[in-house]
């Protein structure tokens, strides 16, 4: 089904993509020369990019499932799926980088980066070849890298830049490997073509190789044991950079996971439903056991993103086993990024007004800022999976996909992080509402810039109404999940 | 149906709670918060009163698509069961309402919570479906939190952590139960009907057996019963007075109604397997609740051990009522009597709760040794102490002694040894109850307790209607009781249905 509709259709499809890197092109150069009273434009350029983008992909959820560029790149219902939520997070921190960064240096540079990091998201999620899934992991590299690093003066921005640079490197190095083994066994870089060869291989090369490409895949996953970087990279970066980071390029990691897993390895090849079982269990194990001690808000939040990794990961390793599986995923994920993503710019409000992200500090916040505050109480009361909260409806898919696919012991694993998670996200909202102000009580607290607000707001709506009113989303993503193998499969 | 008058009674509440925040002045909020919960009230007793008690069916239902992809329904009615706990919940919350009228710190929030809790609570009774049921249940957890760590006392925070944690653990242990029913049901789907009707754990197998445990861990730590119990006594010591009385009035129920409503007709032959265990568990529990009550010093914390009493004596009820070899009069009489306990304890120790509050707001102490002679201080108080304390053990003619007698009378022919320790329980209760009396009512009245307030028309307003209803409770059992049984004994949910009918 290589080809089909010749290259004007080919471009046709490909149109969300052609207008983020145009505008991202555009951009780094134009938003380098823009007065310093002017860079806001940029934002608002990179906005209305990301808006048409947005009416291009909505439009592509009609189109036939196919996949085009002589079969390496797919253009199906879950791809497009992913591209809507690059947009929309890419969209929702543009946000808040826009007053996070005023007077910065480099404040005109970040939107087109972002965008950039955007595209490699987009790309990542919907590529069908092993160069190009390297490609495109190797662009949101760059462009996290120099997101995190930005702010050159300071010290922890630095480190944490060089961090996550070096854990890539090494990571990007093996993912390679791996791949360079899959083409020695098969002849071939497609994902679908893979499949017809790889059953024929001898098993020990595929696992071996499974593995290395999977260790690639789980530096962007922050999947344990390749989660290292993500602590120490999110404490250092700007606050809504890290909550960029914790959401874009983990749900792109995903997306190409299952779709190698599923696409490349059919029939279960070498059992990777149950290895993907386990390394959840020990994911979300890990980043929920270090999450206990964590001063730091911004700390606290990565290891609770590792932790909520091992949930993603669960919809993955299911997603062969049982319906609830992909859809489970894909529905997790947009939850995941309302209150995640609300979570670190909650955060970043409050960060913004204290100068620091210490959870000591946010005591009596609830009073003082009582719109970020509560915002970050939803949240968190959201990723620790309470009803009537998005995070809950997508638990519970999540733990029917653990039972369903016969994983009663995973389910309760995960039945465990879950209520373990609540000692730590108490922490941050004990603080908040049952601590009386430290201090000087008198401070008088600027308001929230309001692109802040407005982005927050929509995290926050978003974070209710998904657990309220979910039955729109689960049908996206139902719909999203049930054409992925039909468009890949020939 | 013209008027859904389920969700008004369940959604009413938060109206209430999101008009507080459109009131700026503050003291109109009082009147938000009790006028919206008197409303509820007026509501529930409208819907009483157009109820037809003598059917047993479902009744009042309403249906809508929620999330069809997952097969979960906005599926709505009342029955026999629980009527009169939504009537419980309408009522617990007003009076508590009512008695937190001069509340000072952040009112405005304190209210608001209650309102919040009141719909999860209102919820959790009137739903046939699963999903929706956990929402409500956990609905109702979160504003305690809230509740207990801002508004209590000294060791509030703690308390509130230990609170949080205890009910998150079990309320995640029943989610794997409902989600494993889901899954068994084919089509999948939450609707309690239905799932009954399709009876996916028959037998006693590995399935059924951990799908028992996950509802023994999450409904066990809401009762609570004796090893899950430990966060009770902290939350309540702790709690402010109508946090207490909503949370032993209204949250442990959750707890019994769960065991009624989903366990027992889900998992029927393996909770009947386990019946003697969780009789013995259930005894032991009641005995060890009045024992460790004896022991107190703190008078709050002395109801809140009794209330781990008295839910002992509902697990054995329920426990009897899954023993499948049973003959239906005895199974029935215990799931009425478990049933009827729940009711009864909720208006007894609402009331002791807040009786010891009001001591506890004009001594400014709970400290049993510190306290005698109050009866001679506050006469009208005392004698209001008295009865519920003579309620609370289960003196006859009064709400427990009718509950009790059934749970007793259907033991007693299929295990005599748990209600013989049952009565033991009953004994160290007297026995721990009238000794607090004597030493706090009687005795010699130190200087600083003379001319304390007496109560205030607001706190009998209180007490009264609680008064009036464990006496009715006591003296004419009959048409409570008809009510439970007619549920029980209805196809397709009532309980005992999947057993009685089934066999």
């Amino acid at each position: 089904m290589t080809g089909t509709g010749g290259m004007g259709m080919e471009l046709w499809a490909i149109v969300p993509e052609l207008i983020l890197a145009g505008l991202a092109l555009l951009l780094l150069p134009l938003g380098a020369l823009l007065p310093p009273t002017r860079k806001g434009l940029a934002t608002w350029a990179a906005l209305i990019g990301l808006g048409a983008a947005a009416v291009a992909s909505v439009y592509m959820l009609t189109l036939q499932p196919q996949a085009i560029f002589l079969g390496t790149y797919a253009v199906d219902p879950f791809a497009v799926y992913f591209k809507l939520f690059a947009i929309l997070a890419t969209g929702l921190v543009l946000l808040a980088t826009h007053s996070h960064f005023e007077g910065r240096p480099h404040a005109g540079e970040v939107p087109a980066i972002l965008l950039l990091t955007c595209l490699g998201i987009v790309g990542l999620s919907a590529s069908q070849d092993l160069t190009l899934i390297a490609l495109f992991i190797q662009l949101i590299t760059v462009g996290s890298y120099i997101l995190v690093g930005i702010a050159k003066g300071n010290r922890l921005a630095t480190e944490a830049a060089l961090k996550l640079f070096l854990f890539s490197a090494s990571a990007g190095a093996v993912m390679i490997y791996g791949m360079t083994l899959l083409f020695g066994l098969t002849g071939t870089l497609r994902l679908p073509e893979l499949a017809s060869r790889l059953p024929t291989a001898p098993l020990v090369t595929v696992l071996v190789a499974l593995g290395l490409v999977i260790a690639g895949y789980g530096f962007k996953i922050t999947l344990v044991p390749f989660h290292a970087w993500a602590p120490d990279t999110y404490q250092g970066a700007p606050t809504p950079i890290a909550g960029y980071l914790s959401v874009g390029p983990k749900a792109a990691g995903l997306a190409v996971l299952l779709r190698t897993l599923l696409v490349s390895f059919p029939g279960e090849l070498g059992d990777w439903p149950l290895l993907l079982a386990i390394l959840a269990a020990v994911t979300m194990t890990v980043g929920n056991l270090f999450a206990m001690r964590q001063a730091s808000a911004k700390r606290l939040l990565a290891y609770s993103s590792i932790g909520q990794a091992g949930y993603l990961l669960v919809g993955v390793a299911a997603a062969g086993r049982d319906p609830l599986g992909t859809p489970g995923l894909l529905f997790y994920l947009a939850i995941y990024l309302f209150m995640n993503l609300g979570a670190f710019l909650a955060v970043d409000a409050i960060e913004r007004q204290t100068g620091s992200d210490d959870i000591r500090g946010f005591a009596g916040l609830g009073r003082q800022l009582p719109f970020s505050a509560a915002l970050l109480a939803l949240c968190l009361l959201s990723l620790a999976g309470f009803p009537p909260l998005g995070g809950f409806v997508g638990k519970t898919m999540l733990f029917g996909a653990a039972l369903g696919a016969g994983w009663s012991w995973l389910a309760v694993v995960m039945a465990g992080n879950v209520a373990l998670s609540l000692f730590y996200y108490v922490r941050v909202l004990e603080p908040l509402y049952l601590r009386a102000p430290a201090g000087n009580i008198n401070v008088r607290f600027v308001p929230e810039p309001v692109a802040l607000r407005i982005s927050l707001f929509v995290l926050g709506v978003g974070t209710l109404v998904s657990g309220v009113l979910p039955q729109v989303w689960v049908a996206l993503a139902v719909h999203a999940s049930t054409l992925l193998s039909g468009g890949t499969a020939r | 149906m013209l008027v859904p008058l389920l969700t008004l009674i369940i959604f009413l509440p938060l109206v209430g709670a999101l008009a507080l925040y459109l009131v700026p002045n503050r003291n109109a909020w009082r009147w938000v918060a009790v006028g919206t919960a008197g409303i509820v009230l007026a509501l529930g007793i409208v819907l009483a009163a157009l109820f037809n008690w003598s059917s047993g069916a479902p009744q009042f239902e309403e249906r809508v698509d929620w999330i069809p992809s997952l097969g979960a329904s906005y599926h709505l009615a009342i029955d026999g069961l629980s009527l009169p706990l939504l009537l419980l919940s309408a009522l617990l919350t007003l009076l508590a309402l009512i008695f937190s009228w001069n509340q000072e710190q952040r009112p405005r929030e304190f209210f608001a919570l209650f309102l919040v809790m009141e719909t999860g609570l209102n919820g959790v009774f009137s739903t046939f479906d699963l999903l929706l049921f956990y929402v409500f249940f956990e609905l109702a957890l979160v504003p305690m939190y809230f509740i207990i760590g801002v508004w209590g006392h000294e060791r509030r925070v703690e308390a509130a952590l230990k609170f949080f944690i205890y009910t998150r653990v079990g309320s995640l242990a029943m989610l794997l139960s409902i989600l494993a029913l889901y899954l068994g049901t084919n089509p999948r789907t939450f609707d309690l009907p239905a799932i009954i009707a399709a009876r996916p754990y028959v037998g006693t197998g590995l399935g059924a057996t951990l799908v028992l445990l996950g509802f023994l861990i999450g409904f066990g730590i809401k009762l609570p019963v004796v090893p899950l119990h430990s966060w009770l006594p902290d939350a309540h010591t702790e709690a402010p007075t109508a946090g207490s009385v909503v949370l032993a009035g209204l949250l442990l129920k959750l707890g019994g109604y769960g065991f009624l409503r989903l366990a027992l007709p889900t998992v029927p032959d393996a909770f009947s397997a386990w019946a003697w265990p969780i009789a013995a568990l259930a005894v032991f529990s009641a005995i060890y609740g009045a024992v460790v009550a004896m022991g107190q010093r703190d008078l709050k914390r002395l109801v809140a051990f009794t209330s781990i009493n008295h839910m002992g004596y509902v697990l054995l009820g329920v426990a009897v009522a899954a023993a499948s070899w049973a003959s239906p009069a005895d199974r029935t009489a215990a799931a009425s009597g478990a049933s009827y306990q729940l009711i009864a304890h909720g208006l007894v120790t609402g009331g002791l709760f807040l009786l010891v509050g009001m001591l506890s707001e004009r001594t400014g102490t709970r400290d049993i040794p510190r306290l005698s002679g109050i009866w001679a201080a506050l006469p009208l108080y005392g004698s209001i102490l008295v009865f519920m304390m003579f309620a609370s053990f289960g003196l006859p003619a009064l709400a427990h002694f009718a509950a009790e007698v059934q749970i007793v009378l259907g033991t007693l022919g299929i295990y005599a040894w748990a209600a013989v320790g049952m009565l033991v329980g009953v004994l160290v209760t007297t026995a721990m109850f009238l000794w607090t009396l004597q030493r706090v009512l009687l005795g010699k009245l130190p200087d600083e307790w003379r001319g304390l307030p007496r109560l205030n028309a607001r706190e009998l307003a209180v007490l009264l209607p609680l008064i009036l209803l464990i006496v009715l409770l006591g003296i004419a059992p009959g048409p409570l009781v008809g009510a439970f049984e007619g549920a029980l004994r209805s196809m397709p949910v009532g309980p005992l249905a999947a057993l009685i009918v089934g066999r």
